[in-house]
This record gives structure tokens, C-alpha cells and sequence, in this order.
């Protein structure tokens, strides 16, 4: 009797581990799922912006965060910050420079995570920066998204914050190009960019 | 047996629908709102069993706004879980004394939500 009841415990605390295991799972497909959508919901550039950070911010949890971008038609000029959150100026300033790891990421077009990819050749700036995620169209960079600072009770970056970078690399990039595309046929026409 | 009610308040919708979407499928309903002026309202209209509520919002922050429930005869007794930035005493304690019955820190972790709201409600 004893036994039988030791093993139900057993198999009972071996269901709330599966349980635990999957319902993780299924929380990471869901906040997935919802960034997609949440990126491709509007052509609106703004609200695009404000996604991409609320996905870094709340998501990721880094409340140091940029986005830079090349003025549209200026494939030869550099990134500058058109959103941000929580950087200090002096960093924001220094971010589009040439040389140091966004800039490496940026000629890449490849993902950088110094902690994944080593810091060698980061500038001042850039010694807490967590990751550097360049956004392209057709192999073209038109911009990327940088954070720095992990929050303090968050150690270091998950699987789901790996599969949301590459989120973000796909679909954050998509979404922003249209999104660029939509503002610039709003202008020409005279038009409004919202839907 | 009736379903359990949550609101859930957060200025950010990726967050909303994160948790709208774990928490549905986990058998609650869900009512949202944007900031602490459309959880008062959202409260007295829906009467809710469980109220997560995030601290830093647009209009009125979640500490004032869980101050405000915590004075309404309908809201006094149903649990509100803060969902502050920094698990920092300092904020936890301000939170307590507000009103609050939990807390969770950011970033946002979906498992963690349903199991704390599971911990306070009950299965769905």
C-alpha cells in the first residue's frame, strides 16, 4: 500500500513537471506568435517602433534600447537613432560610429551577441551592450535594433530572447521596411500613412 | 461552474495580448485596459475576481491605482498582483503597503503569471 502510494507521488510530481515544462513552453510560443502579429499589425511606422521596443523592454527586459535607421533613400548614409528608450544621450550619440560591434553586426547584417560572439573591437560605448540585431530587406541593412543593460534580476538572455532576436531579425524587419514604404507613398501622395 | 474573471492592466499591448492569451487558454476570461483611470472603470463594470496590474502606466501609475481599488467596497478584497520593473524592496514595500496581495518583476514571464494567478484563484 505504502509502495503504491509512493509511486503516485512519484508519477504525480513527474505530471507537474511535464505540466510545468510544457505550459513554458506554450507561454514562449505564445509571446512569439504575439510579437509577429503585434510587428505586422500596422503599417504605421510609429506603432512599429513602439513595438519593436515594447518587445525589448517588457519581453526581453533590457530598458536600455535603440533603433537605428537610414533616412529613407540614403542607402549610403549612416544609421542614426530614430527611437530609443532609457540610453543616455552620450551613448546614443556615439551609436551609428563607424567601427566597434554595431557597426561589425551592421556590415554583417548578422545578429551580434557579444556574450555569444566576444567583445573584441567594441568601443567605449558599447562594453554593456547585449545585442545588436541589424534589419535588412533584400540583403540591404536599413537599420538595427540594439540594447544594452539586461534588468538586474534577469542574468542573461534566454532561448525565447534567442528565438525573439531572430523574430525581430525576420519579422521586425519586414514590418519596419513596409512600414517605410507606406510612409514614403503617404508623402508622395499626400496622403495619410495610418490604416 | 462559472469561469474566473481576470484584468489584466498594462499600457504595453504585446504584454496584454501575452497574457490574454495564456490566460484564456488556461480557462480564465480576461477583461484589459490600458492604464489605472481604465482599470477603475474596467473594475466596477466587470467585477473582476483577479487584477494584475502593471506599476508603471500612463495617466495614473499602478501603486495610486491599486490605492483606489483597495478603497472600493467592490474591489477591497480581490487580489491585485503588481507587476513592477525592479524586484527592489523599495518597490515591493510601496506596493504592500497600496494594496497589493503579490508581485511579479519584470520581464514579463507568462508561466509565471498563470501559475501565480493559479495560486491565488484556484484552477480556472
Amino acid at each position: 500500500m505504502r509502495d503504491d502510494a509512493g509511486e503516485l507521488l512519484d508519477e504525480i510530481r513527474r505530471l507537474k513537471e511535464q505540466l510545468a515544462s510544457v505550459e513554458q513552453r506554450h507561454a514562449n510560443l505564445a509571446s512569439l506568435y504575439v510579437a509577429s502579429h503585434r510587428l505586422h499589425a500596422s503599417t504605421d511606422r510609429s506603432e512599429v517602433l513602439t513595438v519593436i521596443l515594447e518587445i525589448v523592454v517588457n519581453i526581453i527586459g533590457s530598458e536600455e534600447v535603440a533603433v537605428l535607421e537610414r533616412p529613407d533613400g540614403e542607402p549610403d548614409a549612416p544609421l542614426a537613432v530614430t527611437r530609443s528608450f532609457g540610453l543616455h544621450d552620450s551613448v546614443l550619440a556615439s551609436l551609428g560610429a563607424k567601427g566597434g560591434l554595431v557597426d561589425a553586426a551592421v556590415s554583417r547584417g548578422q545578429t551580434l551577441i557579444p556574450s555569444r560572439d566576444g567583445r573584441g573591437g567594441a568601443l567605449e560605448h558599447e562594453s554593456e551592450l547585449t545585442a545588436c540585431v541589424p534589419l535588412t530587406f533584400a540583403r540591404d541593412v536599413f537599420g538595427a535594433v540594439t540594447f544594452f543593460r539586461l534588468l538586474p534580476q534577469k542574468p542573461s538572455l534566454s532561448t525565447l530572447d534567442h528565438e525573439l532576436l531572430d523574430a525581430l531579425a525576420v519579422h521586425g524587419s519586414s514590418a519596419l521596411y513596409c512600414a517605410r514604404v507606406h510612409e514614403r507613398t503617404a508623402r508622395h501622395e499626400g496622403g495619410d500613412a495610418r490604416v | 461552474m462559472t469561469r474566473k474573471k481576470v484584468l489584466i492592466v498594462d499600457d504595453a499591448k504585446t504584454v496584454l495580448l501575452v497574457e490574454q492569451m495564456m490566460l484564456k487558454d488556461a480557462g480564465y476570461d480576461v477583461v484589459m485596459a490600458h492604464d489605472g483611470e481604465e482599470a477603475l472603470a474596467a473594475a466596477s463594470r466587470e467585477h473582476p475576481d483577479l487584477i494584475v496590474l502593471d506599476v508603471i502606466m500612463p495617466r495614473m501609475n499602478g501603486f495610486e491605482t491599486c490605492r483606489r481599488l483597495r478603497e472600493r467596497e467592490e474591489t477591497k478584497r480581490v487580489p491585485i498582483i503588481m507587476v513592477t520593473t525592479h524586484g527592489k524592496a523599495l518597490n515591493v514595500e510601496i506596493g504592500f503597503r497600496a494594496g497589493c496581495t503579490d508581485y511579479l518583476t519584470k520581464p514579463f514571464n507568462a508561466a509565471q503569471l498563470l501559475t501565480t494567478v493559479r495560486h491565488h484563484l484556484g484552477g480556472a
